[in-house]
């Protein structure tokens, strides 16, 4: 059944949306500006698009983008599966409440200090054992697992909380090994979560700039590093059209991910 | 059927000729220092339908849990078969186990819930698909093979999961409460399938309930559970006419309890005075009981019989007036308030339509019971 919006409500929605995305529309609206002037509306043309891409350097930085986030959101995706595993299904070991809190805090923990810890740790480590001898992809792709697995480890718990236990006892009653359970039963049903978590890490990652200007090294510039510093230096069309792109890409990966997760269970049976 | 096909672990070099399906030996579990299981000891005979009977959270799921290996014991054993099975995990059991909530595999098809348990044992496929078919046939589901189990109604799924337990002929089948989510039409013929196809697989069940009606009318023999312990183990006709004690014969059945005391006790005749002071009571009771001690005399409500006691024998007698009637159509359930305050449960069986004048409410109504009717507890 749909129910109609009463008009202060409507507008009151269309006032918070309109907050939240007039910025983003206005982006998108003036990348497909003639102008190079980027407030100043002269006709609708692609230009910018093509001019990105010729761009050696915005392209560059997308690769390396790309390659960090889906590097970071898979190492984030196992570690992150494997501290709530340990955390939903090991029973109350000792200190289980402190551990469970130590893995979501990093949630909440300001990116100026995870990124200046991350560094300092990068520092100390290449004193002491020469690795990493100079910061780049590397120590940006250990950067992002970190908080990833954070979000991940939250969004698996979650899932596997609700998971009905007796599923995996009764494969174990029919003679499965633990690890066949793992694979047969408790994977399958934790799929979408996965699936949900690898994509949320992989736009946390795509989007960071503040720990990404941490940790890397004059050879390894991320596209957020990459608009960051040209909008410095005055405001452009074409970074409008790569803004649109990345925009695009986000918002597939957030809905996809939101679906994933509110997909009709049927698991309650 | 072949038991034979099983996994090297139960293979036949192990199964000792003529032991028990299973046995338990002072098994006990606690959770968090309270008893869920305590000392539980029983021996299951091969072809046994066996019944563990008590009310809810008795520790009847504690107890499956544990023979399954679900549950570690915090003392006793598990013999299973004649092998020791205390310290094998679950997956190396010769049971299977039907859970309460059916716990189907969600992701997978009917057939594949079912091939699931044949696919850890390395048979080839087509044995597997062989037996997943006489299975599905077996539980009457031949033509939903392919449907996800959310795809089927609750009996439906009880079947499934009874099929998939059972494709693996284990030795023993446990299962724990698997009628409770059915309607009552629906769960009187599934117990009628349930005792036919433990007929045909020879296969041990145990099978735990809270229902006596249940545990009486499908069991070779039930364990009674009350807080954790089993009270009584017999068959069921033992079970109603002799139970052990109080706690039984109020769970299993209906009784009238009256309290008293030994007045003598000769040649199997006990005679008892109630403590209402309504009287002397003749018991024919098998053991001797010493004179003034207290005990309870327990009278079934269809042991009651209306009327007066013939002049010869003219024990235990009473009456009271009938305070409600209940019609069940077989049979009709009086309540009487005895002169010195208790209620008296009186059942008659309606065999001749409208054959004796029975008694309305607020009338008065004399009743008897013959010696050999009552049952002497002293617990
Ligand atoms: N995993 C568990 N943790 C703590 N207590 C439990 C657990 N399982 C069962 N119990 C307790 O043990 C007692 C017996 O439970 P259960 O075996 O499920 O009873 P039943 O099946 O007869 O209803 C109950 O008091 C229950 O609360
Ligand atoms: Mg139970």
């Amino acid at each position: 059944m749909t129910r109609r919006l009463s008009f202060p409500l409507a507008a009151a929605l269309g006032l918070g949306y309109a907050f939240l995305y007039l910025p983003i529309l206005l982006l998108i609206v003036f990348s497909f500006n003639e102008s190079r002037l980027v407030t100043v509306w002269t006709g609708f043309s692609t230009r910018w698009y093509i001019e990105l891409a010729g761009n050696a350097r915005i392209l560059d930085a997308a690769g390396l983008s790309l390659v960090v986030a889906a590097l970071s959101a898979s190492i984030a995706l196992i570690l992150g599966t494997l501290a709530a595993y340990a955390l939903t299904r090991f029973g109350r070991f000792r200190f289980r409440l402190l551990f469970a809190g130590l893995l979501a805090a990093p949630l909440v923990m300001p990116e100026v200090i995870t990124g200046l810890s991350l560094l300092l740790l990068f520092v100390l480590l290449e004193q002491a054992i020469g690795w990493p001898a100079e910061r780049g992809v590397a120590t940006i792709v250990i950067a992002h697992a970190t908080f990833a697995t954070a979000y991940i480890a939250v969004v698996v718990q979650a899932r596997l909380a609700g998971l009905d236990r007796s599923i995996e006892e009764a494969a174990l009653d029919l003679g499965a090994r633990p690890w066949k359970v793992f694979v047969w039963i408790t994977l399958p049903r934790l799929a979408p979560g996965l699936a949900a978590g690898w994509l949320l890490a992989f736009t946390l990652s795509l989007d960071d700039l503040v720990v990404a200007s941490f940790v890397s090294g004059p050879g390894a510039t991320t596209l957020p590093m990459v608009i960051f510093s040209s909008v410095r230096l005055g405001l452009s069309p074409q970074i409008n059209a790569l803004a649109t792109i990345v925009i695009v890409v986000v918002f597939t990966a957030v809905v996809l991910a939101g679906a994933l997760l509110t997909r009709r269970d049927i698991s309650k049976i | 059927m072949d038991t034979c096909n099983r996994g090297p672990l139960t293979g036949p070099a192990e199964t000792m000729a003529g032991a028990p399906a299973l046995r338990l030996e002072r098994l006990s579990k606690s959770f968090a220092g309270v008893p869920a299981v305590s000392q539980a000891t029983l021996e299951v005979r091969r072809g046994e339908l066996f019944s563990l009977l008590g009310a809810s959270g008795c520790g009847k799921t504690t107890l499956l849990r544990l023979i399954a290996g679900l549950e570690t014991p915090d003392a006793g054993r598990v013999i299973i078969d004649g092998v020791d099975m205390t310290d094998r995990p679950p997956y190396e059991r010769p049971v299977n186990t039907v859970f309460q909530s059916y716990a189907l595999f969600p992701h997978m098809s009917v057939a594949g819930n079912i091939a699931f348990g044949l696919r850890q044992e390395r048979l080839g496929k087509a044995e597997i698909r062989d037996r997943v078919r006489a299975m599905l046939e077996l539980v009457q589901m031949a033509d939903v093979g392919e449907r996800r189990p959310h795809q089927l109604s609750g009996g439906q799924r009880q079947r499934v999961a009874l099929a998939r337990s059972l494709a693996k002929l284990p030795k023993v089948l446990l299962l724990d409460e698997p009628l409770a989510a059915l309607d009552r039409k629906l769960r009187e013929q599934t117990q009628i399938e349930l005792i036919n196809i433990q007929a045909k697989t020879g296969i041990t069940f145990i099978l735990v309930t809270h229902d006596q009606d249940e545990a009486m009318s499908m069991s070779t023999r039930i364990a009674v559970m009350a807080a954790a312990r089993i009270v009584q183990i017999g068959r069921p006709e033992e079970i109603y006419e002799a139970p052990a004690s109080r706690l039984v014969a109020d769970f299993v059945g209906r009784v009238n309890l009256v309290d008293g005391e030994v007045l003598a006790c000769e040649s199997g005749m006990a005679v008892i005075r109630a403590a209402d002071g309504s009287g002397e009571l003749r018991v024919r009771h098998g053991t001797v009981l010493m004179p003034g001690a207290q005990v309870w005399v327990a009278v079934r409500p269809e042991r009651l019989v209306i009327g007066d006691a013939p002049p010869t024998d003219g024990v235990n007698r009473g009456h009271g007036t009938v305070s409600e009637i209940a019609y069940f159509g077989d049979m009709t359930v009086y309540h009487l308030a005895s002169p010195a305050g208790r209620r008296v449960r009186l059942t008659v069986a309606n065999a001749a339509r409208g054959a004796v004048a029975l008694p309305r409410r607020g009338e008065t109504m004399a009743y008897y019971w013959a010696p050999d009717s009552g049952v002497v507890l002293t617990q």
